[in-house]
């Protein structure tokens, strides 16, 4: 028998840090567009995104969660991508197209995402709905056509603790529908 | 207001616009400097306060670091190619299978669009989920320091928890997984409670290549995770199924010798009891996989 080591090495943290006092570091100009609007703002170097979003831009319907990418709660779409906001530093967005649930809904009204929420009742609290209906936005511009499960799957990393996720999974799937049907009368009228 | 653990500590933050300018920055922080790709790990360990660099070094504007290509036949990674990219890569699902398995695997689909291979194999956390495909792929790694470049191993360049045979000047630039041999396969399995934003169980990665009759294996591989303090190779057990034909005996050997000599841990997530079972059974059922892609039949 060979030997054994026991000893807990996954996810086992370094001993604490002592939180040095640093001097303020000067605020940095960033360059971004939000919701299709650019945007410059004086950030420190440890500001997250989704500070610079909520507390620079007033934009509060992006929501904090566990602030470590484990819940999806802060999701926003950064060139198209769904992230955790709560991970990206506000001075990485540099140049960059950021989209937050504000941004979702036209002059026109509505998203057809944000109509079937509403219709099928897949938000009770509504913490993790901003999350989820850009992940689902994500999901829908790259797979028109998603089964119940590539839903299931694209919202992994985003928790609900109401729902129990069948209504948004049915949400999703009659936004899809939606879309599809309104793509095909576009192609008809052209 | 933002509950304040949640709030990151005071840094600095750089983001040079060249690889020599990022190794000389790394440099002169003395220790003290930090390379963030991603920064879906660094950034936890920030809030959390089990790091605290004085300054962050952001990879994020070397776009030669993101590349994705195939040269000669081979695979060249740039290090910050991100989890998403690579686990949905049409060439790497067919000729590199267990390292997009590996890739789809870490964290969940968002995590994924900003975890950077680079990250996952420089961070070399015990529970890492692309280190043992790299490592049974026979991945090398490219390093630029101060003073030039160099190609690494990657097997052995793991040497403790969250350390490796780096400078402290170097940087992780790229990753060249050699083309996969004629009549090869490979496969990748994790066992975990959830299938999403799960730290790794037991972790094995089994590559092989048969004979030009897809009868015999004449090399093969096997990697694990979340075993061992750092990725483990089994030779031993590779060795038993080397140059035979793959019988369900000879996986069986094979799996039953993996799991006398792992040196397997216990920990909150399972108990070593568990875990040595895990590594007979993921021993068994990566490499049929992997046989079978390969084109060949496990009787």
């Amino acid at each position: 028998m060979s030997q054994r080591v026991q000893s807990p090495v996954c996810g086992t943290e370094s001993p604490k840090v002592q939180a040095q006092a640093r001097p303020r570091i000067p605020k940095r100009l960033v360059s971004l567009t939000v919701n299709g609007r650019p945007a410059e703002i004086a950030v420190a170097p440890h500001q997250t995104l989704i500070e610079l979003l909520r507390e620079n831009l007033g934009l509060t319907g992006t929501k904090h969660g566990c602030g470590e990418g484990d819940c999806g709660a802060c999701v926003v779409l950064l060139d198209g991508q769904p992230v955790n906001a709560c991970l990206v530093l506000a001075l990485e967005t540099e140049g960059r197209v950021v989209e937050t649930i504000e941004g979702v809904a036209t002059d026109d009204g509505l998203h057809p995402l944000q109509q079937a929420f509403i219709e099928v009742g897949s938000v009770q609290c509504g913490y993790c709905t901003p999350g989820m209906v850009l992940v689902s936005k994500a999901l829908l511009a790259r797979n028109p056509s998603p089964t119940a499960l590539d839903v299931r799957t694209a919202m992994a990393g985003n928790l609900c603790r109401c729902t129990g996720y069948h209504k948004i999974v049915e949400g999703v799937m009659l936004a899809a529908d939606r879309m599809r049907n309104q793509e095909d009368s576009d192609e008809v009228g052209k | 207001m933002i509950p304040a653990p949640m709030l990151l500590p005071r840094f600095d933050f750089e983001a040079p616009a060249s690889i020599a300018d990022a190794c000389n920055l790394l440099a002169q922080a003395d220790g003290e400097g930090r390379l963030m790709a991603g920064g879906t790990d660094l950034l936890v360990k920030m809030k959390r306060g089990t790091l605290a660099p004085r300054v962050v070094i952001s990879l994020g504007r070397l776009d030669a670091l993101t590349k994705m290509e195939r040269v000669d036949g081979s695979l060249r990674l740039g290090a910050c190619a991100t989890m998403s990219r690579i686990a949905a890569d049409p060439e790497i699902l067919a000729s590199w299978q267990a390292l997009a398995e590996g890739a789809g695997w870490v964290g969940g689909p968002i995590i994924r669009n900003r975890a950077t291979v680079g990250g996952n194999v420089a961070n070399a956390r015990p529970c890492a989920d692309t280190l043992p495909p790299l490592i049974a792929l026979g991945a090398k790694l490219r390093l630029h320091g101060k003073n030039g470049e160099r190609t690494v191993d990657i097997d052995g360049f793991v040497k403790a928890p969250g350390h490796c045979a780096i400078e402290s000047d170097e940087i992780l630039t790229s990753i060249e997984v050699p083309a996969p041999a004629p009549n090869s396969g490979s496969h990748y399995i994790k066992i975990t409670r959830r299938a999403a934003m799960e730290v790794t169980i037991v972790g094995c990665a089994a590559s092989v290549v048969l004979d030009a009759e897809k009868q015999r294996v004449t090399q093969a591989r096997l990697v694990y995770t979340s075993v061992a303090p750092i990725p483990l190779r089994i030779p031993s057990a590779e060795k038993i199924v080397e140059g035979q034909l793959p019988t369900a005996q000879v996986l069986e050997a094979a799996a039953q010798e993996a799991r006398r000599v792992a040196p397997a841990i216990g920990d909150h997530r399972a108990p070593q009891d568990y875990r040595i079972e895990l590594v007979a059974v993921t021993t068994r059922r990566a490499l049929k996989a992997a046989i079978e892609r390969a084109g060949g039949r496990v009787n």
